[in-house]
């Protein structure tokens, strides 16, 4: 007999059948535990820190580390660099599509980037406050997400093709997706882009300025209001803490990064 | 404004036709303007309708809305398919970006180079056999529910069900092993009255990818 314990952590159900739903259940396998340590209280279940399972370096897993350190949420991490690690936590069911990113928050064991993302923008607050700011916010986080995985993928392409997508990156920065925040910025005036209130939208917008500046240093050149909110974003507290070196921030991918991910994957 | 939501896209499944399925599912009426020639998608340009340039766009509660998963997520929300607090819908999302991924892989197929075709296809059937449809199989297994979370009808059932029947077009063998996919939730969520009638023929649903929509995409480099 399995016991499966309910999303909100208060029932226990006792399914008849020995099926691993192991996104639901905490972070040790009920069976392993004796009676004595079912009664203590898991770990799990405390406020404990999110925990991140990743490769060492940017990839998929970047946009969650800002959204956390942004919010000022701290955070823990293990990093793949075993292709045994990779198939335990296969092997565990801990990955319902068998895919990193892996965040472990709230008795969850979350996968797919974007279904986290959404997750700890509500929890922290920096969703919107009603669905009309949410689907701008989304709108918003969406195209810039869309354009730092290219630069992520680009990494593993070989050399001429890795130029090649990383100067359409550049392009699209310039011509499809700064304009469009420069013009927001300049319609309402304020000084962040949704509902005059810092929301995952101002993160992912930062995130991906940096991520272009480093291609191209003088992307922003006719972009002055997002010159200024570069600058504004920067300076939050959290956001500056986390732009200092010793941070979990991430370098971008070289590749010796590109090699490890490579040898766990086994692509 | 009390008006039916408008779809702009080309007529044909691509993109917007997760958004058709979750809006007939919603039983919500809804009006399609379609891109059949280059100064239609124009025409929105410099109308200035296209946040990034790009469709799917949606004009709703006043709203042009652009990407996909914003569209979906404001009509998951509007209309009660996203979950009754943050952890279900954390799980909805989790299971949509899954079949999602699944689905991409699909709908790109056709538009694949003929040499690099075959490759294309073992994989979509391998990630289908060994990857997505145990995860889904298994979520169903575990609670031994009717739907994939909190025991309701959500925006996740009808993205699976609709990639059920793209992965039968594919090959029908493939759903074999999956009995509660195959004979318990699709058919369950095919015979919800609103989705019974959008299965119909001479619904707003799209038929699978021809010669023709390759073309049409092509000029407008989608």
């Amino acid at each position: 007999m399995l016991i499966g314990q309910s999303l909100e952590g208060v029932e226990l159900s006792i399914t008849k059948e020995r099926v691993i739903n192991p996104h639901l259940i905490p972070l040790k396998h009920p069976r392993e535990e004796s009676q004595e340590e079912i009664r203590k209280p898991k770990p799990a279940l405390m406020a404990a820190k999110p925990k991140l399972w990743y490769f060492h370096g940017r990839g998929r897993m970047e946009s969650i580390r800002w959204l956390l350190a942004a919010a000022g949420v701290e955070f823990e991490e293990e990093f793949l660099e075993t292709r045994e690690q990779y198939e335990k936590l296969q092997k565990d069911g801990r990955l319902l599509f068998g895919q990193v990113p892996l965040v472990e928050i709230d008795g969850m064991e979350l996968t797919q980037t974007r279904a986290i993302l959404s997750y700890l923008a509500a929890k922290y607050n920096l969703h919107g406050k009603d669905p009309k700011e949410t689907v701008r916010i989304d709108m918003y986080a969406d195209g810039t997400l869309d354009l730092m995985l290219m630069v992520a993928l680009a990494a593993f392409k070989p050399p001429e093709e890795k130029e090649e997508s990383l100067a359409l990156v550049v392009k699209k920065a310039k011509t499809r997706y700064f304009p469009v925040f420069e013009k927001i910025l300049k319609d309402h005036g304020e000084d962040f882009l949704v509902g005059n209130k810092f929301s995952w939208a101002d993160i992912q917008l930062l995130e991906a300025i940096l991520m272009v500046e480093e291609l191209d240093g003088s992307v922003l050149c006719d972009f002055p209001l997002l010159k200024e909110f570069k600058t504004r974003i920067s300076n939050i507290p959290t956001i500056k803490k986390f732009l200092q070196p010793g941070s979990q921030r991430k370098p971008p991918p070289d590749s010796h990064y590109v090699e490890a991910v490579r040898n766990v994957l086994q692509l | 404004m009390a008006g039916k939501p408008i779809f702009h896209y080309l007529n044909g499944r691509g993109r917007m036709e997760c958004v058709r399925w979750l809006l007939a599912a919603a039983g919500v009426e809804f009006e399609e303007k379609f891109i059949e020639k280059p100064e239609d998608l124009d025409k929105l340009k410099n109308d200035r309708s296209l946040m990034f340039q790009q469709v799917p766009m949606v004009e709703i509660d006043g709203m042009k809305l652009v990407q996909t998963r914003a569209i979906l997520n404001y009509m998951a929300t509007k209309y009660n398919l996203y979950g009754k607090d943050m952890k279900e819908r954390a799980l909805i999302d989790m299971y949509s970006e899954g079949v999602a991924d699944l689905g991409e892989m699909i709908m790109h197929l056709p538009l694949c180079p003929p040499a690099e075709k075959d490759a294309k296809l073992t994989l979509i059937r391998e990630k289908t056999t060994n990857r997505y449809l145990p995860a889904f199989e298994n979520v169903l297994k575990s609670h031994g529910q009717d739907y994939l979370v909190g025991n309701k009808l959500s925006r996740a059932d009808i993205h699976l069900v609709e990639l059920l029947y793209y992965v039968e077009e594919l090959d029908p063998s493939l759903l074999a092993n999956f009995p509660l996919l195959k004979q318990a939730l699709k058919t369950r969520v095919s015979n919800l009255p609103a989705m019974k009638k959008f299965l119909q023929p001479s619904s707003q649903r799209k038929p699978p990818t021809d010669e023709k929509i390759i073309e049409v995409r092509k000029v407008f480099r989608f």
